[in-house]
């Protein structure tokens, strides 16, 4: 073999590995099969270039770029974002995306790794076109909300270290009422079996009955009207007897409320 | 290809032939001590700086690559005891080892070759001594002990490397650095390390001597043996490695996880 | 001569006309074709024990050996590949190169190179400089990459991984970048053993123990510099990924 169809085999053997490396880390992609989708933030939580984008979980495409854009708003909502994020979305998974699917930032595996994860939308809206710029959901300050509950944490930590005295009372009593509580259910299951107390209750729930029936009548209006008239009379009548008129008032009062 | 195969099967054929022979004059008729000792002590000093900075940046390298990878897990107290964990049980020992076979080996063959071509090695003979027993014993064992020493001194200093970059590149104090290599690194992990150094050195010193003792053909020879001997040196090297590696997931197999 | 006159002469007759087209593509073949198989069975057994002794490390620290496959890629790409067919590299090239310009001197041959008008730089180190240059570059991509296919094969004896697996695996860790930065190392490499190994060569005393020094000293000083400047070329690349 001459040396030059020697040094050529190697030359096309390294060009070639160079681009199965290429297609097999997916940094080339000749036949272009996606769409793009250019998706606006305030805070993406830590997405880079190269991040993959799942529809329903599954890997569908990945971030191809992040541009901060200062001046950028919203057409409809007049609202200031200034993070643009670029992917690129596999076609077949294109129609799934609707006007009112959402776009969140999402954490997976051992390592952390973010993704980019996009609920399917209704079949009744349209769908999205390729490249228009949709407002994607800011996910929480994950940092934020750590130093909100520690302050928290530190705040309930204060409280009882202050009031470690009452605090321990309170439960204390606690502990009793629920004992004493728990001694009265007990009892009133035990009487509630005999037959006797049974009967009585319910007599008595019977006369219950009867006194707020009572009770409601004189409550009303008329009654009301009635019970200040005889006050009235009652006190125009004291000069002149008032012992009698007290006996008979309280004996007719009696009366009255027994029919 | 197939003169090609057999020339390296004669050689390895060959290599075993000339340690049966060395080992059978080293039982039989062992060298004197002296000029053992000052085999040990000239091959060692001569390359000692040499192993030392190569085993200082290997350790280097290795921490730098480490924090790269580290820094995404946010472990970077792991850094001190994963770089030199891998260090020491695997890279240290194999690239420190390529060094020595150039340093060392190519030398001593070097050497070796150049007094056989001068017709050195048939003046000892015609004076009656036996030049395996003279010269070459003294180099074999010699070679071994301090190629031993010195890839454990490259490993040393491989910590030392990884430490200072740790400090420079990751900004990990040395104590912290330090102080996390216990947690990763084992006594086992070490004799490992300690193992492959060993079996290495065993395989620079047996080729080493062998091309050299073999070589034919004036200057020119010398050269090739030179060649050869590196060449040979590194592929047996690469070779033991992974058979060391097995054997010692083996020993750690036998001897349970709790051992690590 | 001294050093950097020499890489100085060198450099300059590099980068000036006229080339020696043949001599050339002799030497590349000689330095990618005939190292190939000896770099690619010493990087077979490389990985095989990167693998290993990364599931081992793996196991010990995260408990699995889910992250091996990511990790492994990444040693091989990032050093051993480079360092490990470099170091080959010098032992079979550079090697040779220095015990054939030590030939060469001590028979008198540059000297009658000179009297005859020729400049020996141009004539000797040139075409050998250009031909390890784009050898090492050429040998780092298919040795990178062998290796990474050993590993897979490896990683799917010996811990199960399917090779989709792997790329997967693989992908979320490695950049295109990393093949890149590792054929750059590779053309460094390439680049720093022929101009080592010249110089040696060039300054080689006579007789046959003069060919043997030179070639020992033009393997250290190599190997030295080839760790030395894989350490420098690390730190750099560091900033950029």
């Amino acid at each position: 073999m001459k040396p030059q169809t020697k040094v050529g085999i190697l030359f096309l053997v390294a060009a070639g590995l160079v681009v199965v490396f290429a297609l097999a880390l997916g940094s080339f992609q000749p036949f272009s099969n996606s769409h793009e989708l250019k998706i606006a933030y305030n805070f993406a939580g830590g997405i880079e270039v190269g991040s993959p984008v799942r529809v329903m979980g599954i890997k569908v495409g990945k971030v191809r770029s992040i541009d901060f854009q200062p001046e950028y708003k919203i057409p409809d909502t007049g609202e200031e974002v200034k993070l643009i994020i670029r992917v690129s979305i596999d076609k077949k998974a294109w129609p799934t995306l609707r006007a009112d699917s959402r776009f969140f930032i999402n954490l997976a595996g051992v390592i952390g790794e973010k993704f980019l994860e996009i609920s399917p939308g209704s079949l009744e809206q349209p769908e999205l076109k390729p490249d228009q710029v949709v407002r994607g959901e800011d996910p929480p300050r994950i940092d934020q909300l750590i130093s909100q509950s520690y302050a928290l944490a530190g705040k309930v930590l204060e409280f009882v270290n202050k009031n470690e005295g009452s605090v321990m009372e309170t439960i204390e009593t606690m502990n009793k009422l629920v004992t004493n509580f728990d001694k009265m259910l007990k009892q009133l299951e035990k009487t509630s079996r005999n037959p006797e107390v049974h009967r009585i209750v319910k007599n008595l729930s019977t006369i219950m009955e009867d006194g707020a029936f009572f009770s409601q009548a004189l409550r009303s209006p008329e009654g009301i009207k009635t019970m200040s008239l005889i006050n009235d009379l009652i006190r125009r009548l004291e000069p002149l007897d008032a012992k009698a008129i007290k006996k008979f008032l309280q004996e007719e009062g009696i009366r009255a409320k027994l029919f | 290809m197939l003169k090609a195969a057999r020339n390296i099967i004669d050689d390895i054929g060959g290599c075993v032939l000339f340690i049966k022979d060395v080992l059978r004059t080293a039982v039989r008729s062992p060298c004197s001590l002296e000029s053992l000792c000052d085999q040990i002590w000239r091959v060692t000093l001569q390359s000692l700086p040499t192993t030392g900075m190569a085993g200082f940046f290997v350790g280097a390298i290795m921490t730098v690559q480490f924090t790269m990878q580290i820094k995404a897990f946010g472990a970077l107290g792991y850094l001190g005891g994963l770089s030199t964990s891998a260090t020491v049980r695997e890279i240290g020992p194999l690239l420190i080892a390529f060094l020595l076979s150039g340093k060392v080996g190519a030398f001593t063959s070097a050497e070796l070759g150049t007094m056989r071509v001068t017709e050195q090695i048939d003046a000892i003979r015609c004076l009656g001594a036996n030049p395996l027993q003279e010269i070459i014993l003294p180099r074999y064992i010699g070679i071994v002990i301090s190629s031993f020493f010195l890839l454990a001194a490259g490993l040393m200093m491989s910590i030392f490397g990884g430490m200072l970059l740790a400090a420079f590149f990751a900004g990990i104090n040395p104590d912290e650095y330090l102080r996390h290599i216990p947690t990763i690194v084992s006594p086992f992990s070490i004799g490992t390390g300690l193992f492959k150094c060993l079996v290495f050195a065993l395989v620079l010193a047996s080729v080493c001597t062998y091309k050299g003792y073999t070589t034919t053909g004036g200057a020119k020879g010398v050269g090739r043996s030179v060649v050869s001997t590196a060449v040979m040196t590194m592929v047996g090297i690469v070779v033991t490695d992974w058979i060391t590696s097995l054997i010692s997931e083996a020993a750690l197999d036998m001897f349970g996880g709790g051992a690590l | 001569m001294t050093l950097p006159l020499f890489l100085w002469q060198s450099v300059r007759a590099t980068f000036t006309a006229p080339y020696r087209w043949k001599d050339i593509l002799i030497q590349l073949e000689f330095v990618s074709w005939q190292s190939l198989p000896v770099i690619l069975f010493c990087l077979c057994f490389a990985a095989i024990v990167t693998i290993m002794e990364s599931s081992f490390h793996m196991k010990l620290v995260v408990q699995n050996d889910a992250l091996v496959p990511g990790f492994a890629a990444l040693l091989i790409l990032r050093e051993l590949g480079a360092v490990v067919s470099a170091l080959l590299l010098t032992s079979r090239v550079g090697a040779g190169l220095a015990a054939e310009v030590g030939s060469m001197k001590v028979t008198e041959q540059i000297d009658a190179l000179r009297m005859l008008g020729i400049d020996p730089v141009r004539f000797l180190v040139v075409p050998r400089l250009i031909a390890c240059t784009v050898g090492g570059f050429i040998l780092s991509i298919i040795a990178n990459l062998a290796c990474l296919y050993a590993a897979m094969v490896v990683s799917e004896i010996k811990l199960g991984y399917s090779p989709g697996a792997f790329i997967t695996g693989m992908r979320a860790f490695v950049d295109f970048q990393d093949l890149v930065f590792a054929s750059i190392k590779g053309a460094t490499f390439g680049a720093v053993i022929p101009l080592i190994s010249c110089y040696f060569g060039f300054r080689c005393q006579s007789g046959a123990e003069g060919v043997g020094s030179a070639t020992t000293n033009s393997v250290v000083a190599s190997s030295v510099s080839i760790i030395v400047l894989d350490f420098v070329l690390t730190y750099i690349f560091s900033h950029f990924y």
